[in-house]
């Protein structure tokens, strides 16, 4: 039985290739990731598992990262408690997509396919309806409702051309600890830039501008933002893109499973947000 | 209407516990309206628009969790903060242990409670050997709940265990009951004279739960970990713990349950049996009993038939009676599977177990009417999928096993997967019969029926002939309450069996009755 798992030995740790360095206390601990924060306010996570790599994260699998007290990065060294581990010596996890020799119709074919025809498989209240609108169904409190009519007011924006100020009106709205709207432009901005790789257009000042429109206070959110902005991907819609890219149909399902279950809403709006500018070819 | 806002500030929860927070308190009694959600200004409009942006928010800011309630009266609203108060510290507190701040070492807990005769181990598996082994060498009996731990280790530490007279139960040893306190998922079972020694967890509770269900009770039940009949590890607890219950004055009774031992130590259990002067009944899942048969065990075939062997006999009853009865519900069985059949459009059957053990039972039980069924944990290795994400035909599948927990909590606590894959599942045209376990009490998700009962009907539109069967593995003692989850599970429309085995033999009668009247294919 699977009650209390753990990594076994022979996996190596893996460093995100986008560490900030610096001496870093936690700030929050959930079950498979343990935030941590320095001085600069630049956050780094460390997780248990291995699928939920990204640039600013540290797969550490002979640790017990719940007992973790700090954190330490320098270009050569990663010091956990009292342990060092040699940066030469650890697997680096690379988050940039590249697209090149995708067959962009097969890979928007069956990414419409799954916000199409596997709605159901979305968590309910995430913001996958703007791209199913079978799924409003499931928003029944007032808060509900009113998100809803907000996330539709703002995919109206987007659509008509009014961009930023749809960012704007979704942005910080929703559930959960990063809010869905927040998770919704994460995705957003990466769609972005596979469209920049479809049509060969640069939408780096595009980027840059809905970015900055939707930064708020909360400063784990703008550096998950910042890093969706510079192109940087998280392993698990990674891990989907590089399956529609050319993988076989079975393992689709199971990355689309992992990515799902991200959160309570969490990978649903980021994987809506990133299909959202494909399907309706935002930029262009 | 009465407007009551709550904050927690700068507070940290994942946001699944918040999500499950919001819809325990839209339940309560006088709730009208509720939300919980990041105090951004962004969603601060939002509550505006909804009458739900109390002034008490005002100052709250991004990090902060805001909890609005719109009640129909003072006394709901009061109830509802106060409810709501109590689920956020239960939740810091679960987090609190989950994180392990109050205690760091086995030592500082040793301290707490000084008084202590058995730790329980759940930590990640690569320390778990010398966390037992720290334990025994303090006097400790040990239960280990956590896997990962190499088989050399668990040889040393149940050696050492059986040199100084004590118990190492584990391994990966998902429940026990000490002297009538649950261990790890265990359910509550009326206290008596049956003792269990299993090598299997939901064999375990299955067992008990129909003891207790038929009027007898446990006195001890015992978990050794699935490995220890295994040929490195030669049983040494399986043996030590049927000495412990042999000796042990308050059992009369003893039951013995596990997958097929290896032969070598399956003939040492027989030894050992020899010299027990108390009857004991044995069930090896899918295994060949003569042996212990010809040692002087009871043997069954079934978990059920175990269970209800074991209650008869501690009450000085013969067990002929309940094989008669079985053998009634059988023929029963095979005309209620001709009226539960009528009108399914589908051919095939797809079980999804939260019970590694039932699962095999159900397959064991299926093999007799429809044959072989595919599995991530196949009878026969011809019938393992080789997507695990999507079924064939035929298929049961454990959701327990590793491949699906890497991440998420087990299915018996966490339904979100199984209620994902259901709807897969009914989606399938092919498909006329959904079967499942719901597996009750310590441990188990406090409300099965709240996580299944939507996701039928959501079934029902997708598919609307599809049947849910099922049973439910527990006790009305339980904190769920099984005759509630029962009551539930049946008005949402699922025929439910009183037995994992009933269960299985419906289900695979309707399949195979559906299955001859299929036309047959030419070549």
């Amino acid at each position: 039985m699977g009650w209390m798992k753990t990594q076994t030995l022979k996996q190596q740790p893996i460093a995100g290739d986008d560490l900030p360095a610096g001496t870093f206390v936690p700030l929050s601990r959930y079950k498979n990731i343990v935030n941590f924060v320095n001085d600069q306010n630049q956050f780094v996570y460390i997780t248990s598992n291995q699928d939920f790599l990204a640039s600013n994260a540290l797969f550490l699998p002979a640790i017990n990262i719940a007992a973790v007290a700090s954190l330490a990065i320098s270009s050569e060294t990663i010091v956990v408690d009292q342990i060092c581990i040699d940066r030469n010596k650890m697997a680096i996890y690379d988050s940039t997509m590249n697209y090149d020799g995708v067959d962009f119709e097969d890979f928007e074919l069956q990414l419409l396919h799954l916000s199409a025809d596997e709605s159901h498989l979305f968590p309910e209240k995430s913001l996958i309806f703007l791209l199913n609108p079978a799924n409003e169904k499931l928003f029944s409190s007032g808060f509900d409702r009113q998100f809803m009519l907000n996330a539709k007011k703002s995919a109206g924006l987007i659509l008509s051309g009014s961009i930023v100020k749809g960012i704007e009106t979704i942005k910080g709205t929703g559930y959960g600890l990063t809010p869905s709207g927040d998770d919704f432009i994460a995705g957003f901005l990466l769609g972005l830039h596979y469209n920049e790789c479809r049509y060969n257009i640069d939408l780096s000042g595009f980027r840059e501008e809905i970015y900055h429109a939707a930064l708020g206070k909360n400063l784990l959110i703008s550096s998950f933002l910042l890093r969706a902005k510079n192109k940087k991907y998280f392993n698990p819609l990674k891990k989907i893109l590089l399956l529609l890219a050319g993988a076989s149909q079975s393992s689709l399902s199971e990355g689309l499973q992992q990515l799902l279950s991200i959160g309570a809403t969490s990978g649903a709006d980021f994987f809506s947000g990133y299909i959202f500018p494909i399907k309706h070819k935002t930029g262009l | 209407m009465i407007f009551k806002g709550l904050i927690k500030k700068g507070s940290y929860y994942d946001s699944v516990s918040l999500m499950i927070l919001s819809k325990e308190l839209n339940k309560l009694d006088g709730i009208v309206d509720s939300s919980i959600v990041m105090g951004t200004a962004e969603n601060k409009a939002l509550l505006s628009a909804v009458g739900l942006n109390l002034e008490v928010f005002h100052d709250a800011g991004e990090t902060d969790i805001l909890i609005g309630i719109k009640a129909s009266s003072l006394p709901a609203a009061e109830n509802a903060l106060q409810k709501i108060d109590q689920l956020f510290n239960d939740l810091q507190h679960h987090q609190d242990q989950s994180t392990d701040k109050n205690v760091h070492s086995f030592g500082a807990a040793l301290k707490q409670l000084p008084e202590a005769n058995l730790s329980l181990i759940s930590i990640a598996g690569k320390y778990a050997a010398g966390e037992a082994m720290k334990a025994l060498k303090q006097g400790l009996h040990v239960m280990i709940f956590s896997d990962n731990v190499s088989i050399a280790e668990e040889y040393e530490l149940k050696q050492y265990a059986h040199d100084h007279e004590l118990l190492l139960m584990g391994p990966d040893c998902g429940s026990a009951i000490i002297n009538g306190i649950p261990l790890g998922f265990a359910n509550v079972v009326q206290k008596g004279n049956i003792g269990i020694v299993a090598a299997s967890g939901t064999g375990l509770q299955e067992v008990s739960s129909v003891i207790s269900n038929h009027g007898a009770g446990i006195s001890q039940a015992i978990g050794t970990g699935g490995r220890d009949i295994r040929k490195e590890i030669g049983g040494i607890m399986f043996l030590d713990a049927l000495k412990v219950l042999g000796d042990d004055e308050e059992t009369k009774v003893i039951v013995m349950i596990s997958k097929p031992p290896h032969p070598d130590v399956l003939q040492k259990i027989a030894d050992h049996v020899k010299k027990i002067k108390k009857p004991v009944i044995g069930i090896l899942i899918g295994g060949n009993p003569e042996i212990l048969r010809q040692a002087g065990v009871i043997p069954a075939i079934t978990l059920e038939q175990a269970g209800l062997y074991a209650a008869a006999v501690s009450k000085g009853k013969e067990t002929g009676s309940i094989d008669n009865d079985l053998a009634q519900r059988k023929t029963g069985i095979v005309a209620l599977a001709s009226t539960s059949g009528k009108g399914l459009q589908g051919k095939f059957l797809r079980g999804l177990f939260s019970g590694g053990t039932l699962c095999d039972e159900t397959q064991l039980v299926l093999k007799d009417t429809i044959g072989y069924t595919y599995s991530n944990s196949p009878l026969n290795v011809d019938f393992r999928l080789t997507d695990l994400w999507k079924s064939r035909e035929n298929s049961i599948i454990d959701l327990g096993e590793d491949e699906f927990t890497q991440g998420r909590p087990h299915p018996m606590i966490d339904y979100s997967l199984r209620n994902k894959r259901i709807l897969q599942e009914v989606s399938d045209t092919d498909v006329a019969v959904i079967l499942l376990d719901v597996v009750l009490g310590y441990g188990s998700h406090p409300d099965p029926a709240s996580e299944l009962v939507p996701v039928i009907h959501e079934s029902k539109k997708i598919s609307p002939a599809i049947l849910f069967i099922g049973s439910v593995t527990g006790t009305d003692q339980d904190p769920q309450n099984k005759k509630n989850i029962v009551r539930e599970l049946e008005k949402a429309g699922m025929i439910i069996m009183p037995s994992n085995v009933a269960a299985s033999e419906l289900a695979g009668q309707i399949i195979h009755q559906l299955s001859s009247k299929q036309p047959s294919r030419s070549i």
